[in-house]
């Protein structure tokens, strides 16, 4: 019976989406004839700051958690953390440097085992414990022993995390672990109150008795309805990137969560929000920007450091991926500058690498981003796939057809699936929603290729995720190479892991990427940006170093 | 007709108290205007009848030769040239990746039609096999029968339709078996009624009296009298049933991409409503015209039956 209150409900809301859609045709019509489109763009930074006010947010996604260390999904939950929670290094999105944040200076030891935090002196949790040494060691040490977490924090070779005296820790690596590092920046890796840390992690995704040092305190948070942040009164600012130093301008911060992006951009621009995110697997297109531009809004937006969108085709010995001439083919085949102008939207980024472009160390690869639709007919000729009448490729009777299995309907799909189509090659997309269903399809290799995952990682050891981990979660990896070459693969990144200087280990993935590239284990598809609108009204959002909105420097103009 | 006269003089004297209030002024306006339309219509339905019949053919010989209709192909993408508003060019305009929305259309019309009337052939045949054996045999097969028949009556037909896909799988053929074993409940109870009625006529007693076989009462004179009922039916269910072909294949439970149906078109369209409201508009009306012109025939069918 819930079921169908439910569908109803749905079907509800969507006619009366569509009524009032209608409705605002006429509206934007006519604010499109006066010539109304501004160049907002600059609009952020503009004017003296004002004091006061809420602001009202859209995100996509819920995320169920809003624990630091647990919510590891991109954009709604963790820009939620980053406003309540800090991290011992904060880092600057555009060029990748860490600087100080609750650790004031850190030391690294030579072999890239010992890293010593000067913790910064006065800084409070908002449940009014103090920071210090032995609240930080608290954490790295709750962290270290839940194993989910640890491999997320790169603290699965941790030796121990001890106070030096009250405000320096020193934490020490079985292995030289410069990721580490990096981690430190993340929201993962947020610090919370030593008292939060006694209550159980699946009990902290509720956010209830989590405390944090940031500008905000989280009030309320509910998945369903809305999540409501409160300003920090006696906040200590500790991030030099921050814009201005003080407690932050905005009173309170109410986000609330849609999935669908009509909706959130309907309510943006009937004025009903101030700001709405993007889905990182939705970013807004042509048509969206079009709409948030005629209600004077601008868009923000950044490409997310880590694995962009990759083709991981899957290679055993019966799948038609398995021979590198169709791989290639296959990459010869897409059109990535098209497809970014049009499953997303004109200015859209073109992909050139496997990461997106705003990672650290990523090394362009243009033989893998060429789109040359005469050389991919030349190589599947090579490769013994002829053409036959429909205009689709055979090889002894059997259809060149390719899987592409996704876990949700896309119109890049429906472009791609042309693409191929002009040399030949029948793909088809099968769709499944069901996370653990799509997971165990891709462990079974039931697929020719996937696209998933996509991970946002401040460190170019993103990768690990599927090609070295002796428990992968993904096997996307594994399938991408045959079993000899994915030991090549993880001994490589390995040496990266360890490397003791950041050169070294820069070095280490400019040969993981090379060895990738050489073997078509992923294919570039297109770049992966987090998006945020934001109104005439709302000035001074920041994008954190994981494309994550900092609100410290926000305000609204009345 | 004279009641529709004095409700115009009513809603005339409505429109002259207020003046002022523009709004319901247009509305009742409107309403009149298409007041007047349909009884006009209804005055010289053969012009009415004409033109859905005409309709109905266009749209038959769109959905079984598709080719023959448009030239252009309806899967082949042309970035440069999206979003473009209906022309000489593109009679309906094009779609978010370029593509002919009238080709687009046309070959949704071979999808949806040929899978409505898939699910037609399925209900009516299936309510025919059911309704004749629990009247013709009665007792306890009637009552069996008869009650799981009410027991798919119970549920609404929209959720059993996306029951039954997602139990079998998503596409046009799976949509189309669920909306006929949802509309099947419809066809067996008319085929029942009417059974029992001929049942007792004196031509069947005299059939059975004279020795011939059950099958042969069934085919040639219980089958033979059902029809007529069942196919004016089986017309007026038809409009519901493209209806309900569209729902699902709205909701994503109809073919994969990139095949076009009516109902996928019209979703698709729905994110650019206010940039292109073409894209599902036109679509939209094609359905609503298609739906209609069904309905308008299988009106004209019952008077003829009566």
């Amino acid at each position: 019976m819930t079921f169908i209150s439910k569908t109803n409900d749905r079907r509800g809301r969507r006619y009366g989406r569509i009524f009032s859609a209608v409705a605002s045709v006429i509206v934007v019509a006519t604010l499109s004839a006066c010539g109304s489109s501004g160049t907002a763009d600059t609009a952020s930074t503009e004017g003296t700051p004002q004091q006061g006010g809420t602001l009202r947010v859209f995100f996509n996604d819920n995320g169920e958690c809003i624990d630091p260390s647990q919510a590891v999904n991109d954009s709604g939950p963790r820009s939620v953390v980053r406003n309540y929670v800090e991290s011992l290094t904060d880092q600057d999105p555009d060029t990748g440097k860490l600087v100080p944040r609750l650790a004031s200076d850190w030391q690294v030891s030579k072999d890239a085992k010992t890293y010593t935090f000067h913790i910064r002196q006065g800084i409070t949790f908002s449940d009014g414990e103090k920071l210090d040494a032995a609240a930080v060691v608290k954490n790295i040490e709750t962290y270290a022993n839940t194993p989910s977490i640890a491999k997320v924090l790169s603290l699965t070779t941790l030796n121990k995390a001890e106070t030096v005296d009250a405000n320096t820790v020193k934490v020490t690596f079985s292995a030289p672990n410069l990721p580490f590092l990096n981690t430190t920046a993340s929201t993962k890796f947020g610090i919370i109150a030593p008292k939060s840390l006694d209550i159980p992690a699946q009990q902290r995704c509720s956010g209830k008795g989590v405390y944090g040092t940031g500008p905000f305190t989280l009030e309320q948070y509910d998945p369903n309805t809305k999540t409501i942040l409160k300003r920090r009164a006696d906040y200590k600012p500790t991030s030099e990137l921050a814009k201005h130093q003080g407690p932050a301008y905005l009173d309170t911060i109410e986000v609330s969560y849609t999935k669908e992006l009509a909706v959130r951009v309907g309510s943006f621009t009937s004025g009903q929000v101030d700001a709405i995110y993007a889905s990182t697997a939705a970013q807004f297109t042509q048509n969206d920007v079009t709409q948030i531009k005629a209600a004077g809004g601008s868009i923000q937006s950044i490409s997310i450091p880590g694995q962009a969108t990759n083709i991981y085709p899957n290679v055993a010995a019966d799948k038609p991926l398995s021979d590198i001439n169709v791989r290639k083919a296959l990459s010869y085949a897409i059109d990535r500058a098209t497809y970014a102008s049009t499953v997303f939207r004109k200015d859209y980024p073109v992909i050139s690498s496997i990461y997106d472009s705003t990672s650290e160390g990523l090394v362009k690869t243009p033989e893998n981003t060429t789109y040359d639709p005469e050389q991919a007919n030349a190589l599947l000729d090579k490769a013994g796939w002829q053409k036959g009448q429909d205009g689709y490729r055979y090889k002894d009777g059997r259809k060149l057809t390719i899987v592409w299995f996704d876990y949700s309907k896309k119109v890049g799909q429906e472009l791609l699936i042309d693409q191929l189509r002009k040399v030949g090659i029948d793909l088809q997309v099968e769709v499944n929603p069901s996370t653990s269903e799509v997971l165990a399809r891709i462990k079974q290799g039931n697929y020719d290729f996937v696209t998933t995952p996509y991970n946002a990682k401040n460190d170019a050891n993103v990768f690990d995720l599927i090609y070295n981990t002796k428990k992968p979660g993904y096997y996307s990896g594994i399938h991408s190479l045959t079993p000899e070459k994915y030991k090549e693969a993880q001994a490589i990144l390995e040496k990266g892991d360890e490397g003791t200087s950041k050169e070294a280990r820069l070095q280490q993935y400019e040969v993981f990427q090379h060895f990738i590239a050489d073997n078509y284990a992923a294919i570039p598809l297109s770049e992966r940006t987090q998006d945020l609108a934001t109104s005439k009204q709302l000035h001074g959002v920041r994008f954190g170093a994981e494309a994550t909105a900092d609100f410290t420097d926000a305000w609204i103009s009345r | 007709m004279s009641s529709a006269i004095q409700l115009e003089s009513a809603i005339d004297k409505t429109t002259k108290a207020s003046e002022d209030n523009i709004p319901s002024r247009i509305r009742t306006s409107v309403v009149s205007a298409l007041r007047r339309a349909g009884s006009g219509l209804r005055a010289h339905s053969g012009v009415s009848t004409t033109l859905a019949g005409l309709f109905t053919i266009v749209i038959l010989v769109a959905s079984f030769f598709p080719w023959a209709v448009t030239h252009k192909d309806p899967y082949a993408t042309d970035p440069v040239h999206m979003f473009q508003a209906p022309s000489a060019e593109h009679w309906f305009g094009t779609d978010q990746l370029g593509r002919d929305l009238f080709s687009r259309t046309i070959y949704g019309a071979h999808a949806t039609v040929t899978a409505a009337l898939l699910s037609l052939a399925i209900a009516v045949i299936g309510g025919l096999v059911i309704g004749i054996a629990s009247a013709y045999v009665g007792g306890i097969v009637d009552t069996l029968l008869m009650r799981s028949v009410d027991v798919l009556l119970s549920i609404p037909g929209l959720l059993l339709s996306i029951t039954i896909v997602t139990a079998i799988g998503f596409g046009t053929t799976p949509v189309a078996i669920a909306i006929g074993v949802a509309s099947l409940p419809g066809f067996a109870r008319t085929t029942r009624a009417q059974t029992l009625k001929i049942k007792n006529h004196a031509y069947v007693e005299a059939a059975i009296v004279s020795g011939v076989s059950p099958l042969r009462i069934v085919f040639s004179h219980i089958l033979r009298n059902v029809l007529g009922p069942v196919s004016v039916l089986a017309m007026l269910e038809f409009g519901a049933v493209i209806m309900s072909v569209a729902t699902l294949s709205f909701l994503g439970f109809g073919a994969k991409p990139p095949a076009a149906e009516w109902g996928s078109l019209i979703n698709d369209g729905r994110n650019y409503l206010i940039t292109s409201p073409w894209i599902s508009l036109i679509p939209g009306f094609v359905v609503v015209l298609t739906v209609l012109a069904a309905t308008v025939l299988a009106n004209n069918l019952k008077r003829g039956e009566r």
